[in-house]
């Protein structure tokens, strides 16, 4: 087989941009998640439909640092990576306790765990293009008391 | 058809499963479609004889001639036909990154030229393996491979190669707070260093490793299991709907038409 090495390359350092992505977000640090993706980019939470939809660099960031905000202990486990294409997925395992009221559930001081699905696709100068983000949001709520 | 396995020296068994060597006389009579579900082990695979083809989900490529593959995170099948002569090298779970220093997050579901990964020093090697005319000297080639390796890089042993041999020696029945109580560190830390040196995370490789114990299990004992409770309890599932999800999730299919399935092939074989 004709194994084209040039595409595997590209594939490595892209999944290494989503893991760098991901211990960003470990961190806390929104400014270097938003970094790692093109000035147009976007970002589509699909459990919150048509509002879930926005740029990256401004709408991903304000979902992102609320989320912080509201669940000070929020961490993610990357379960596995995988790429194709220009296309990345990880499986993501994310949990944090909530201590302020988030997208109209109040806090309870309750915890939740959610398996997490991000799908990014890369653009040629290996920036994050897009990215969706999909999670059982029914059982996040009732995790979460609501 | 021959298969055989080899025991690795002791100084390299914590890193290596073993060497395999798998081989016919002559041509199938008619090609073989095997599955194998995720294993939860690493391999270098190199074939000497003819060219087989590899199916994941709906993607069908042909094997490179010599190559590194991370952990499965869902079932693959194998396309065989002609004449079977392919040697290689399973790893431990996080035998490859500890010889090599390779970042195993980056090979999950991957099957990567050799040469490509390692370079082209890999090429002489294949040349001997496929000049080698028997299977336990093609397994002692591989070990002369790996022992220059261990050599050159020294005895990095670590509490990640811990933990993701506990967890295969355990069959995945284990939790990930438990092992934090075996190696006093952080979770996050052992969460990363999992990650890069395994290929995936320590409760997702459980879960992995579950799943690849109890479908050896079953071939095993020919898949006929007369108590599906007892199984499943043995398994580490705490009970019939968790253990048809996890087991659905890896290999595609429930246990019922996977067991029926190999049964049919198993009279093939």
């Amino acid at each position: 087989m004709q194994t084209n090495t040039q595409e595997s390359l590209t594939d490595l350092s892209r999944q290494g941009a989503a893991l760098a992505f991901f211990t960003a977000y470990d961190d806390l640090d929104t400014a270097r998640m938003i970094n790692l993706a093109a000035p147009d980019a976007t970002v589509h939470f699909l459990p919150l439909g048509k509002d879930g939809v926005g740029t990256f660099w401004e709408f991903g960031k304000a979902v992102w640092d609320s989320l912080i905000d509201c669940f000070p202990d929020i961490s993610n486990t990357v379960d596995s990576l995988s790429a194709e294409g220009n296309t990345v997925t990880a499986n993501v395992s994310i949990g944090g306790t909530q201590a302020k009221e988030f997208m109209g559930i109040a806090s309870k001081g309750f915890r939740f765990d959610s398996d997490h699905v991000f799908v990014f696709t890369f653009n040629e100068a290996d920036q994050i293009q897009s990215l969706t983000i999909n999670w059982d949001g029914a059982s996040f709520a009732q995790q979460l008391g609501a | 058809m021959h298969y055989q396995k080899y025991k690795p020296a002791p100084y390299l068994a914590p890193f290596v499963e073993c060497y395999f060597d798998w081989s016919t006389d002559g041509p199938l009579g008619a090609p073989l479609r095997i599955e194998s579900p995720p294993t939860g082990f690493a391999s270098m695979v190199f074939t000497y004889s003819d060219p087989y083809q590899v199916r994941v989900g709906q993607h069908t490529t042909v094997a490179p001639p010599a190559f590194l593959t991370g952990q499965a995170t869902q079932q693959y099948e194998l396309h065989v036909s002609g004449r079977i002569g392919m040697t290689g090298i399973v790893f431990r779970p996080a035998g490859l990154s500890t010889l090599f220093g390779l970042p195993m997050h980056e090979f999950t579901d991957q099957r990567l030229p050799l040469a490509d990964v390692l370079g082209t020093s890999v090429t002489y090697l294949y040349e001997q393996l496929g000049e080698c005319p028997t299977s336990s000297g093609r397994a002692a080639l591989l070990e002369q491979f790996l022992n220059r390796q261990f050599l050159r890089r020294g005895d990095c042993f670590d509490r990640t190669d811990f933990a993701a041999n506990l967890i295969v020696d355990k069959f995945g029945v284990l939790t990930v707070n438990e092992l934090l109580d075996e190696l006093y560190v952080c979770r996050r830390q052992f969460e990363r260093q999992f990650l890069q040196k395994v290929g995936v995370s320590p409760k997702y490789y459980a879960r992995i490793r579950r799943v690849g114990y109890v479908c050896a299990q079953l071939a095993t004992q020919r898949w006929q299991i007369h108590d599906w409770q007892d199984f499943i309890f043995r398994a580490g599932y705490y009970d019939q709907s968790h253990f048809i999800r996890e087991f659905t999730q890896f290999t595609g299919k429930r246990p019922t038409l996977y067991v029926k399935d190999n049964v049919e092939l198993s009279h093939y074989l």
